[in-house]
């Protein structure tokens, strides 16, 4: 038995003769150490950080989580970088993505690979606020293997489904009905989206025919992800067509699209994968040279009565600098409630429309895509207010341009959103330094790396064989 | 505690100056050695060996993350030095002479690993090769070079031995082609 002091390795077997020289040397003191308790151990001390979650999630996980015997240690890293460099799925590559509202018409996989370039803004000018980082993540190749962690990544495009969804396709009227307001008017007005990912999509794909469309999705979706980003890029997926064949008027205005989940709760580092991301708007000076004098901020529920904590200072320092903001709910924007809508659905030609409401609740009017594609083949106009007569009243509520036939009266529907001015508040983006930046373990994914030589062995959350494989070998 | 191996074997023309340097490596190598001596040996040892890599014309290695097999195969390669079973009984004459016949030599490194500890995973990860690329020479270097991933930590123990241990007592192509030395395959690459 050898002290702590003295040398770990003993030479027990030495030979230095003509035919061989050779010697070996045992280490009796090799800890007795169990790997699996130690994985469950380290599972522990992340669940234990996990308890510890404030509002903006989880605080420098790991820094000192060690294992037992110092051979690994586990450091928070970017996930996105994670994800760039040893794939989408970092440590979690058996596991799939799970997909609601798969859409069952045709579908071009190929054409995923030119999906930053087709929903990229028309403009060059509004090009450079523009965050296609989502939109590269199905073509997107590992640049390496975790040590660790050598499962084979399948391609993202290869996982991905289009889908339309019920939400969608409201989003979707609602994103036309606004469009229809700004035709030809409204060009001092920035819309900003900010609507759960999907629905944030079809928003946009709705409302193409009079904005120039900027997206600002700045995650990979991730089989554990916080952020159903997989949805979101599932839904762009399914519009791709329309994004690639619009043509946004001369000077339209700005449509700047956020994912609303993007500050998803982070309350479990051992099970979820950290892919939120914090809008990226333009600043104050940048959104002026936009011709922007106004911002229209677009919620889901007129219950809504502030902006997202990220989006607070951003929103200050506009009204400060003579730009405008006001929230509008989507929920505003409706179809007539006693009007017939049109749809070619399958034996039900003539389906009766809800209330935007009721089809909130998931009993709207169905409908059926665009043959060959496209958005939704639907007749029936959606209006503010939810009528012909309250359509235009939206440019009362919101003075920013005249419209040709003012509205005949004031929508029925509560709007706290046309009084809305932001105002400054503590959220955990403020306390941050420079602008833009983000609270401490904020988009962040605990790694395994080993002491002795640094290298990353593999996500945290990995049990995708990792630390579990079975019994196998290689030689030559 | 379960184990995983780690050995390799490779044979080439005898080169004095290399078998020179590799047997002083070992025998001055301490009888107590800490984890930095024991990573210093074998970086040193890969380090003196990677220059010669396309000389190598045999040679064997394994990976295993099976403990019973990981700890038989690691007696069998102690074996192959305590028992001198590889080694000549007599001279075999400087390479060179009259028929100028080849003289070889073999060196051979095994580790018993505590398994999955990340130095396991990183090993395990560097012996990650397709079965058609097993026997090429770029392979070996691979595992060469991977040496340094050892984390001394996790090794519960280490041979290394060369043969001959003096240039007169080289092996001959009978000695190689004798059955004790079949698990050294021919090298490709």
């Amino acid at each position: 038995m050898t002290s702590t002091t003295d040398p770990p390795f003993q030479r027990d077997a030495f030979l230095d003769k003509p035919g061989i020289v050779g010697a070996r040397w045992w280490q009796d003191g090799l800890a007795q150490s169990d790997p699996i308790a130690r994985r469950r151990a380290l599972m522990a001390l992340l669940i234990v950080g996990g308890a510890a979650v404030g509002i903006g999630g989880i605080v420098a996980i790991g820094s000192a989580v060690s294992s037992s015997d110092s051979d690994t240690k586990s450091e928070p890293r970017p996930s996105l970088e994670m994800q760039k460099q040893y794939g989408w799925n970092f440590g979690a590559t058996t596991e799939v993505l799970t997909f609601d509202g798969v859409s069952t018409r045709a579908f071009d996989r190929t054409a995923l690979a030119r999906m930053s370039d087709d929903l990229a803004p028309k403009s060059a000018t509004l090009r450079r606020y523009y965050v296609p980082t989502l939109f590269q993540s199905p073509t997107a190749i590992p640049l390496a293997v975790p040590e660790g962690d050598p499962g084979t990544v399948q391609p993202l495009k290869d996982a991905l489904s289009p889908i339309f969804t019920q939400a969608m396709d409201l989003a979707y009227r609602r994103g036309k009905a606004l469009a229809s307001l700004f035709d030809g008017r409204g060009g001092d007005v920035a819309v900003v989206v900010d609507l759960a990912g999907p629905e944030a999509v079809a928003f946009a794909a709705g409302a193409a025919g009079a904005f120039d469309i900027a997206f600002t999705f700045d995650n990979w979706p991730h089989p554990r992800g916080v952020v159903a980003a997989h949805q979101t890029l599932a839904a762009a997926a399914y519009f791709q067509p329309l994004f690639a064949r619009h043509y946004a008027p001369a000077n339209a205005p700005p449509m700047f699209v956020l994912d609303r989940q993007r500050l998803a709760p982070y309350t479990d580092a051992a099970n979820q994968f950290d892919n939120r991301h914090i809008a990226r708007l333009p600043a104050i000076a940048d959104l002026r040279a936009l011709g922007a004098k106004h911002v229209l901020y677009v919620t889901p529920l007129d219950s809504e009565t502030t902006e997202l904590d990220d989006l607070n200072e951003s929103f200050v320092a506009y009204d400060r600098g003579a730009v405008s903001v006001r929230m509008v709910a989507a929920t505003a924007f409706g179809p007539e409630p006693l009007m017939p809508v049109l749809l070619p659905s399958p034996g039900a030609a003539g389906t009766k429309a809800d209330a935007g409401t009721k089809a909130d609740a998931g009993t709207g009017a169905t409908s059926a895509s665009m043959p060959g594609g496209g958005p939704p083949f639907d007749l029936t106009p959606w209006f503010y207010g939810s009528s012909t007569e309250t359509h235009d009243w939206f440019w009362t509520d919101y003075p920013w341009a005249t419209p040709v036939h003012p509205g005949k009266h004031a929508p029925t529907m509560s709007n706290a959103g046309k009084s809305y001015q932001p105002r400054p508040r503590s959220t955990p983006f403020s306390a941050a330094a420079a602008p833009g930046a983000r609270p401490p373990g904020f988009g962040m994914t605990p790694v395994i790396i080993a002491v002795g030589t640094g290298i990353i062995l593999g996500a945290a959350i990995s049990r995708s064989g990792s630390w579990n494989r079975s019994s196998g070998g290689w030689g030559g | 505690m379960r184990h995983s191996i780690l050995a390799m074997e490779v044979c080439m023309r005898l080169d004095p100056s290399l078998r020179a340097s590799l047997r002083e490596r070992i025998v001055t190598h301490p009888l107590a050695a800490s984890y930095q001596d024991k990573w210093n040996l074998y970086m040193g040892a890969a380090g003196e060996l990677l220059p010669h890599v396309g000389r190598f014309e045999r040679g064997c290695w394994d990976y295993f993350n099976d403990d019973a097999r990981a700890q038989k195969d690691f007696k069998m390669w102690c074996d192959g030095m305590t028992t001198e079973e590889g080694a000549r009984v007599a001279p075999s004459g400087q390479a060179g002479g009259y028929r100028d016949e080849p003289r070889y030599m073999t060196f051979t490194m095994a580790f018993l690993l505590a398994q999955d500890t990340p130095c396991d995973l990183a090993i395990r990860a560097l012996c990650n090769v397709p079965q058609t690329a097993l026997w090429r020479r770029d392979v070996f270097q691979r595992i060469l070079q991977g040496i340094g991933y050892l984390n001394f930590a996790s090794v519960k123990g280490d041979v290394i031995y060369v043969i001959p241990g003096d240039d007169a007592w080289g092996l001959t192509v009978e000695d190689l082609t004798a059955k004790k030395f079949e698990y050294l395959r021919l090298l490709e690459g």
